[in-house]
């Protein structure tokens, strides 16, 4: 090689590695294009040898892609041409044109003798393919590797038995064999049958879905800003590029209308592959409507993840279909259900509030809670915490409940496989645990409303007396009075007043129920009494976890629902209280806000406040006294408008704090 | 020192060091002896006392020595309510007392001081016993937070109340009872407590709702709730329906037959009756349909009565007797002649007979001298413990009138005038409603606690039916002595 060709090579890699330096961030030494970049450096500092040996160093790795494989063959190339290894150069050039057929050498080596030895070898490599397919952007594959077409229809491929595949979309593909000679040229042509239409479908709203049976063609949409405006001010577009020729039914769907069907018939046309403009009839809005029943004035209702503002009191319209109802209070999810609204018919949702129950140490609901876990929202599944003894609510602080969940269910395995699993209960609110050896009352969601006729029995012989009707009360209303026997409730015989009792306390709210009644000297008579809704303070049950599961659903209720909040909030202040926890319970109670009525009343929250307030020492007690006070001058009950008066017991419990009757 | 003074000495020593051990604390030991003396008191054991007291003997101040104490006092059948009380004899009350007293006052700091005090307080209820002492031990023993005495002391103090007559005071403890402890046995009793206390008031169906509710919450039957809600109905009934009372020719029910020698008629234990058949000399004890349930000898049985705990005593020839068990037991002596017409016991136990012409009260005091209470200007045909007061009737025009056996005779007072022309006896029923019957005239009258008249009953003539002794039941029924045909008869 002369001089010449010598700083050439080298004026052009300086120049190509400043360019690399300056484009390309740092590559680890042992990956290609790094191995590349240090073999370009020798050879610019024109260390030949050194350049060779990484090249070879390169060229023998198994894992090398071509593209980098003809990088390297370049160096070589020009590293042979740098030493005038002449021959060795040819070779390289043989080479690289086999992986790539329409390489040239670049300008800056058209030293002339290396572009003749080059031409050389090309004539004797590589032979031309004319390119005359239609379309003709198709794509064409030479031995299943697509090649760029040169935009004269020319394509360099290597010289022997070459397989052409000639491709498109919405075209069925063709295939040829050939022979190309060494610096011949070879006609390569092809007509593509069309198989499909690019079709523009138009709706006249955006967001339409187009389905081709379960195939989802996409969803149609305004023109963006500066393209054509489409029809309408709201009409939409989707072009699908290959619509299957014939006749088919696209599906159209969106949220809130009517799914619609759009047949469309699609024929082939070579000349024309402008997408065919397909007009979809109008999509008809569907909504329905759904009433809510409950809540309360601080729920917000969420549909489909949408904050909607507070549960509305009338009836609101909603889009058909299936909707993700959820209700929150508080911060927390109190209530989520899935409910399909419909067009055709008014939909009642009554908003139940539903507790949040974790599952620690099992994924499935035990079976002794399946009365009452079916009634709550699994909000998590924990694993059981190493070491921790759950059976304290101590060790409880080693599980991570989320901090809205109401009640928790731990089963932990017994020592002996043998043995059952211990069930543990815990409440959060209580701040208790119980283990559940036998499976909670069925039914075990607490009212906190229960009816009330006003009117109380007794048994006499084998006939059931009312013995007290309270004045003014739904029984009074309808006539029945103290001495009356009461034979029948809702058509069922009764034949001890405690059957009656449990009758009534069954009866529906604000429906009349039909009694039979036997007044002295008097026929049967049936009198449809409409028991008033009474408030509802649960005594409390013997039964382990009873409190732990009236506290969860207190808790919801509470925020949950205008009608019952109060009700709930103070049986969850009398569970509070049962567990101990007396200032928050006198708490609660300080929440609880009825109005003055005959019956459960303010009275009624100031004694049980009171009496928890009592239980709290010296500090609390002024308070105490002032709330007992107060209970003690009402004419509150407590249990329900029937139940016990306070006054009475307001009296004793200010006896020990040293007051004396008024 | 020779040897055998050595040897005497040596010995002196060791006896004393085993003197010492054998004093000396053995807590080990007296735990193995309580759990075998409380063995024994499970099966019932005659031996199980002296088993408590040895274990309390190894261990005088040990960790179970309030345990043997208590225990040992609970194998006397200590009641739990005042409602059981009147079961225990007066020894065996004493004798508990006194175990239960050495915890309160030893062992005040053990864990079964509170039970101890409370079991020593109820028994000071017993006839006889310290009322205000016994409330101010209930409320302390009420007034220990988290205790389990605490409620069964509450409903003692409300009992003691209710004795007292502060029916108000009362009525707040019970009521406090029902709404704080809810299904607990005091808040049972508490609520028959209110019903007992709004019968009183003539309040007969808020009374029958509260009992009923409670039998139906499980209230045991052995606290009589069932006959008071009877005698509750019964009360609605008749203030419901004239049809109902015994003056509309409610038809009277012959029961059993016999009877044509019974002197007197009075409200036994329960719904029963007692019966004095002096000819036949005996005390009968009727079950409430008139069977005979027990019948006791007794030479010239005159009077009997049984107290609100249902001990039964009786007068016979100048003694006033104790009867149980199918025996009478005399426990004091009249005067001799006294003769007695008449016989009433409170609740404190205290004894009051009339004698036979009704012109004189004493007050029977057991091994002691009669005490005089009245000497009456008029003659009084009956007495009776009404639960709160003595209440006596005069023969002539049937005045009711209230006794105050502690004050002079200016403070009786007068109740209700009955427009009985000669009254023959007098009988209370649990709501304290009185019956005062005419035999002569074959009527009756009954006033409730206030005096005013609830019912009338008179037989008629053409019944050919002669009214002998009559009384109204525990359960507001009228029972009387059919004179000419010697049936017991009932008008329900």
């Amino acid at each position: 090689m002369t001089r010449a060709i010598r700083l050439v090579v080298a004026a052009f890699l300086v120049a190509s590695q400043a360019r690399a330096q300056g484009e390309a961030a740092p590559t680890p030494p042992n990956e290609p294009a790094a191995m590349l970049a240090a073999a370009e450096a020798e050879l610019a500092a024109l260390r030949i040898d050194a350049a060779l040996a990484r090249v070879e160093a390169l060229l023998s790795r198994q894992d090398l892609d071509d593209e980098r494989r003809v990088e390297a063959l370049v160096i070589r190339a020009k590293a042979h041409a740098a030493d005038n290894k002449l021959a060795a150069t040819e070779e390289d050039y043989r080479n690289i044109l086999t992986l790539r057929p329409d390489w040239t050498p670049t300008q800056e080596l058209a030293a002339p003798k290396l572009v003749q030895r080059f031409e050389k070898v090309r004539a004797a490599t590589v032979g031309s393919v004319q390119v005359k397919v239609k379309p003709v952007d198709a794509t064409v594959f030479v031995d299943d590797r697509p090649r760029t077409v040169a935009p004269d229809g020319t394509l360099r491929v290597l010289a022997g038995d070459r397989r052409f595949r000639i491709e498109r979309r919405g075209f069925d593909p063709a295939e040829a064999m050939g022979k190309v000679e060494p610096g011949g040229t070879f006609d390569l042509a092809a007509d593509l049958v069309p198989n499909s239409r690019p079709t523009r479908i138009v709706t006249d709203v955006p967001g339409v879905e187009v389905r081709l049976g379960d195939r989802l063609l996409g969803v149609t949409a305004r023109s963006a800003e500066g393209d054509e405006p489409l029809g309408g001010a709201e009409e939409a577009e989707l072009v699908v590029e290959e619509m299957p020729l014939g006749p088919r039914t696209l599906l159209l769907s969106k949220p809130c209308f009517r799914p619609r069907t759009l047949p469309v018939s699609m024929s082939a046309d070579l000349l024309d592959r402008t997408p065919v403009r397909v007009e979809a009839p109008p999509m008809e809005p569907s909504r329905g409507t759904v009433r809510f029943v409950g809540g309360s004035a601080a729920a917000r209702l969420v549909i489909d993840g949408e904050d909607l503002g507070a549960v509305p009191a009338e009836a609101t319209t909603l889009c058909a279909g299936p909707r993700r109802v959820e209700v929150r209070a508080g911060g927390r999810s109190v209530f989520a259900a899935s409910i399909e609204v419909s067009e055709d018919a008014e939909r009642i949702v009554p908003i139940v509030a539903t507790p949040s129950l974790a599952l620690v140490g099992t994924e499935d609901r035990p079976p002794a809670l399946a009365s009452v876990a079916a009634s709550m929202t699994v909000r998590a599944t924990l694993p059981l915490p190493r070491g921790a003894d759950l059976r304290r609510p101590e060790g409880w602080d080693a599980v991570s409940l989320p901090a809205d969940v109401d009640l928790a269910a731990a089963v932990v395995p017994a020592a002996d496989p043998a043995d059952p699993p211990t069930l543990l209960l815990m409440s959060p609110i209580l701040r208790t645990v119980e283990r559940l050896t036998v499976p909670l009352e069925s039914g075990a969601r607490p009212v906190w409303r229960v009816p009330w006729f006003g009117l109380r029995v007794a048994d006499d012989g084998a006939v059931v007396r009312v013995v007290e009707v309270v004045p003014g009360s739904p029984a009074a209303a309808a006539g029945i009075a103290a001495g009356d026997v009461l034979s029948a409730i809702d058509g069922r015989s009764v034949g001890r007043s405690r059957d009656a009792r449990a009758a009534l306390a069954a009866a529906g709210l604000d429906v009349p129920s039909p009694l039979t009644v036997v007044s002295p000297g008097a026929a049967p008579r049936v009198v449809p009494v409409v028991p008033a809704a009474s408030p509802y303070l649960d005594p409390g049950r013997a039964q382990a976890g009873a409190d732990a599961v009236l506290a969860a659903f207190a808790a919801v209720d509470a925020l949950a629902s205008d009608k019952d909040a109060s009700s709930a909030s103070a049986n969850l202040a009398l569970a509070l209280a049962r567990a101990g926890r007396y200032e928050r319970a006198a708490e609660v109670w300080s929440r609880v806000v009825w109005p003055e009525r005959p019956g459960i009343g303010p009275g009624t929250a100031a004694y049980h406040r009171g009496v928890a307030l009592s239980r709290l020492g010296q500090e609390r007690e002024t308070e105490a006294r002032e709330a007992l006070v107060k209970a003690r001058g009402s004419a509150a009950t407590t249990r329900d408008d029937g139940g016990p008066a306070v006054a009475p017991a307001a009296a004793d419990h200010l006896a020990d704090l040293g007051v004396g009757p008024s | 020192m020779d040897r055998r003074r050595l040897f005497a000495g040596i010995a002196s020593i060791g006896i004393a060091v085993r003197v010492a051990a054998a004093d000396a604390p053995d807590p080990a030991a007296a735990e193995r002896q309580y759990r075998v003396a409380r063995r024994l008191a499970a099966e019932g054991s005659p031996k199980a006392a002296e088993a408590f007291r040895e274990a309390l003997r190894l261990a005088p101040a040990g960790p179970l020595a309030d345990d043997a104490l208590v225990e040992e006092a609970l194998l006397f059948g200590l009641p739990t309510f005042p409602d059981e009380l009147g079961r225990l004899d007066a020894d065996k009350a004493r004798a508990a007392e006194t175990l239960l007293r050495r915890v309160v006052t030893e062992l005040p700091a053990s864990d079964r001081a509170a039970e101890a005090r409370f079991r020593a307080a109820l028994l000071g209820i017993e006839a006889g016993g310290d009322l205000a002492q016994a409330r101010v031990e209930m409320l302390t023993v009420a007034g220990i937070a988290g205790s389990p005495w605490s409620a069964p002391a509450r409903y003692a103090v409300a009992r003691i109340d209710e004795r007292e007559g502060s029916d108000d005071r009362a009525t707040a403890a019970y009521q406090r009872l029902s709404i704080d402890r809810p299904g607990t046995s005091e808040a049972l009793r508490a609520r028959a407590g209110i019903a007992r206390i709004l019968l009183r008031r003539g309040r007969y169906g808020e009374a029958a709702a509260w009992l009923q509710e409670a039998i139906d919450d499980g209230l045991p039957e052995s606290t009589g709730a069932s006959i008071l809600r009877d005698l509750a109905v019964r009360g609605v009934r008749r203030a419901a329906s004239p049809a109902w009372r015994w003056e509309a020719a409610v038809p009277e029910t012959l029961v059993a037959e016999g009877f044509r020698n019974v002197q007197a008629l009075v409200p036994g234990p329960g719904a029963g009756l007692l019966a004095v058949d002096r000819k036949g000399g005996a005390i009968v004890t009727l079950d409430p349909s008139g069977k005979p349930l027990d019948r006791v000898a007794l030479e010239e049985p005159a009077a009997v009565a049984a107290d609100p705990f249902g001990r039964v005593y009786a007068v016979a020839g100048d003694s006033v007797y104790r009867l149980g068990g199918g025996e009478a037991r005399e426990i004091a002596a009249l005067q001799r002649g006294y003769g007695a017409s008449s016989l009433a016991v409170d609740d404190g136990g205290r004894i009051f007979v009339l004698d036979r012409k009704g012109e004189h009260l004493v007050r029977a005091v057991p091994d002691g001298e009669p005490v005089a209470i009245r000497e009456f200007e008029s003659v009084v045909t009956g007495i009776a413990w009404d639960g709160r007061r003595l209440v006596a009737v005069e023969e002539r025009g049937g005045r009711l009138f209230a006794i105050d056996p502690d004050g002079p005779a200016a403070s009786d007072a007068t109740i209700a005038s009955t427009g009985i022309k000669r009254s023959g006896s007098l009988s209370v029923d649990p709501s304290g409603a009185i019956l005062v019957a005419d035999p002569k005239a074959g009527e009756g009258v009954l006033v409730d606690a206030s005096g005013n008249p609830i019912d009338r009953f008179r037989l008629s003539p053409e019944t050919g039916k002669r009214l002998g002794a009559a009384a109204v039941t525990g359960a507001g029924t009228l029972a009387f002595v059919d004179a000419s045909r010697g049936g017991l008869e009932v008008v329900r």
